[in-house]
């Protein structure tokens, strides 16, 4: 064999290419990322726009700000960054959960509807890729119908692309304070017309303002009206935000709503401001998690991430931030132990689990397992007496559900 | 606004292009989940300027540049250990067909990888075009955005260098 044929076969072998599924699951990731690119481009001459407006003295320069880049710090080019902007960190609140209906399409091959789909088919689709979301009493996506999401919210799931929810309740303020923030594509002046011609909320309607960030609100802070509509499982008005054509907000107290905006307009600390918890976002995302769970890395502790990549089989993708590089590998040996060996009077994991994936880089230690048990994967972890991992003290991320 | 007819121009091309992107990047960066973000990079922005780029004669030409690009920056920045990226390309290759099978395509696999990790991020790409894409040296300087000179002293250089890497020796004929 020649040098030139050694090579040629060399790289062939080498370079093996997606097989056809792993091709079409790219594509439905390359339109995504292609869709949001061309809105954010829309979104940037329209800023332009405003500002020649500016300095013809004509406009307020308020909408100049909710155009500028966001400063959130990140390691690589994330996917989730957009919707972590106007997401406050708030004392006492241990962490947030993401759901990424885009990557959940991808990972179990869904593909989204067309403009002209029916109903029907866009509720099939959207069982499919939302498999993981629990069913809840704030903003049950799950359980709501498209027509009911737009006739008091103006918008619908097809166009809902992920979502992030914190719980800030119990944590010295009276009431209930739970926010979900939602990135996709969303039409303000739809929204408007909605929330002004909803039948049941609309007479309790205002518009106010933070910051110079306008946002609906019903009724006062956390005050329930007693009337259940299908959004408003719990009777609480709420209050929505809408940041852009890209971002809202929707929450039940006032307190999260402008810690929102402060975040948005990088007023407040944002949970991916720390680099350690973004550490922890990019090896859970880059893993291609369609939810995730993180917990916000505290000075002196260690912190969680952990994430579910649905498919077959089903993914595990745990990422840990220890205190030091000696805890990491002590933590990383731990989990080998638990997984492959279990312990001397236990049952390994490893008859529903494979780790696949494994890494350990200074305090970080990231890990891919394929799960082929027959329960919920998260009971499958919680459920055996010694657990696959532990870390140290940290609050554990409260995840409200929607 | 985008149609059916553009978007399903654009899967087309992307059926086509895209396994090639994959495997061309691949080679580039000797890391298969990079290649991935680097081939779904350039696609994304094809797609993104689809309207105006479905008019080039070659759209997928265009979207090969941006990967090789892209690959050549990324590897250049890169901070894997040459060894990381071997021992990952072996578990990948070893992932399908039987053992034995496997094992021997591993071993060539790795010798080249290995070898590739020797040359520099352009001797890389030009080496990948011109052996696993077979194109000529003209195309490959459009590509690479040099002329055809300097792509044949980064083939020249990159042969004997993986021939040294390889353990063989360059003929006359070679």
């Amino acid at each position: 064999m020649t040098i030139d044929e050694r090579l040629r076969e060399g790289l062939r072998l080498d370079a093996q290419g997606p097989d056809g599924a792993e091709i079409e699951r790219d594509l439905l990731v390359v339109r995504a990322r292609g869709g949001r690119v061309r809105r954010r481009r829309a979104g940037a001459r329209m800023a332009v726009a405003a500002v020649v407006l500016v300095v013809m003295g004509l406009v307020a320069t308020s909408l100049i700000g909710q155009e500028e880049e966001t400063n959130v710090t990140t390691s690589r080019d994330s996917t989730w960054k957009q919707i972590l902007r106007p997401l406050p960190r708030i004392e006492g609140v241990g962490g947030f959960a993401i759901q990424d209906f885009v990557q959940g399409a991808v990972n179990v091959g869904a593909r989204k509807p067309s403009e002209g789909a029916t109903d029907e088919e866009r509720a099939a689709y959207w069982d499919q890729v939302s498999s993981g979301l629990p069913a809840g009493t704030f903003l049950p996506l799950k359980t709501l119908s498209a027509e009911q999401l737009r006739t008091e919210l103006g918008f619908e799931h097809s166009q809902v692309a992920r979502m992030v929810t914190i719980d800030a309740s119990g944590t010295g303020r009276p009431g209930l304070h739970r926010l979900a923030i939602l990135e996709g594509d969303f039409d303000p002046e739809v929204i408007e017309a909605a929330v002004k011609a909803d039948p049941v909320w609309s007479a309790q309607l205002e518009t106010t303002a933070h910051s110079g960030v306008d946002y609906y609100a019903w009724g006062d802070d956390s005050m329930v009206i007693e009337k259940r509509t299908p959004v408003r499982t719990l009777g609480i008005g709420g209050r929505l935000i809408v940041f852009d054509r890209t971002t809202v907000a929707w929450t039940t107290s006032t307190f999260l709503a402008e810690a929102a905006i402060d975040a948005w307009t990088g007023a407040q600390d944002r949970f991916a401001d720390d680099t350690r918890t973004q550490e922890l976002i990019d090896a859970v995302e880059s893993r291609h998690a369609d939810w995730a769970s993180i917990t916000a890395a505290q000075p002196g502790k260690s912190a969680l991430g952990f994430g579910v990549h649905s498919g077959s089989p089903t993914e595990l993708i745990l990422a840990l931030h220890e205190v030091s590089p000696n805890a990491a590998e002590q933590a990383a040996s731990s989990l080998r132990t638990a997984v492959e060996d279990g312990r001397t009077d236990e049952v390994a994991y490893r008859d529903q689990f494979a780790i696949t994936q494994f890494e350990v880089n200074g305090t970080l230690v990231a890990a891919r397992l394929t799960y082929t048990g027959d329960r919920p994967l998260l009971d499958a972890i919680s459920a055996r007496r010694v657990p696959m991992f532990a870390f140290d003290s940290a609050p554990t991320a409260r995840d409200p559900g929607p | 606004m985008r149609t059916m007819a553009d978007d399903a121009d654009f899967d087309e091309l992307f059926r086509r292009e895209y396994p090639r992107l994959r495997r061309l990047a691949h080679s580039i960066v000797g890391d298969g989940e990079v290649a991935r973000e680097v081939a779904q990079e350039a696609m994304t922005r094809l797609y993104a300027d689809w309207r105006r780029l479905s008019k080039l004669e070659r759209p997928g030409a265009w979207a090969r540049r941006v990967a090789i690009r892209e690959a050549v920056r990324v590897r250049e920045r890169a901070t894997v250990p040459a060894g990381t990226a071997a021992r990952l390309s072996v578990e990948w290759v070893s992932g399908s067909g039987d053992a034995g099978a496997a094992q021997a395509a591993a071993a060539v696999a790795l010798d080249v990888r290995r070898a590739l990790s020797t040359l520099s991020p352009m001797q890389r790409a030009a080496v990948a075009l011109y052996y696993l894409e077979d194109l000529p040296v003209e195309e490959i300087a459009d590509d690479l955005d040099c002329d055809a000179s300097t792509v044949r002293v980064h083939l020249s250089r990159g042969r004997r260098n993986l021939a040294a890497a390889l353990g063989e020796e360059l003929t006359n004929d070679d």
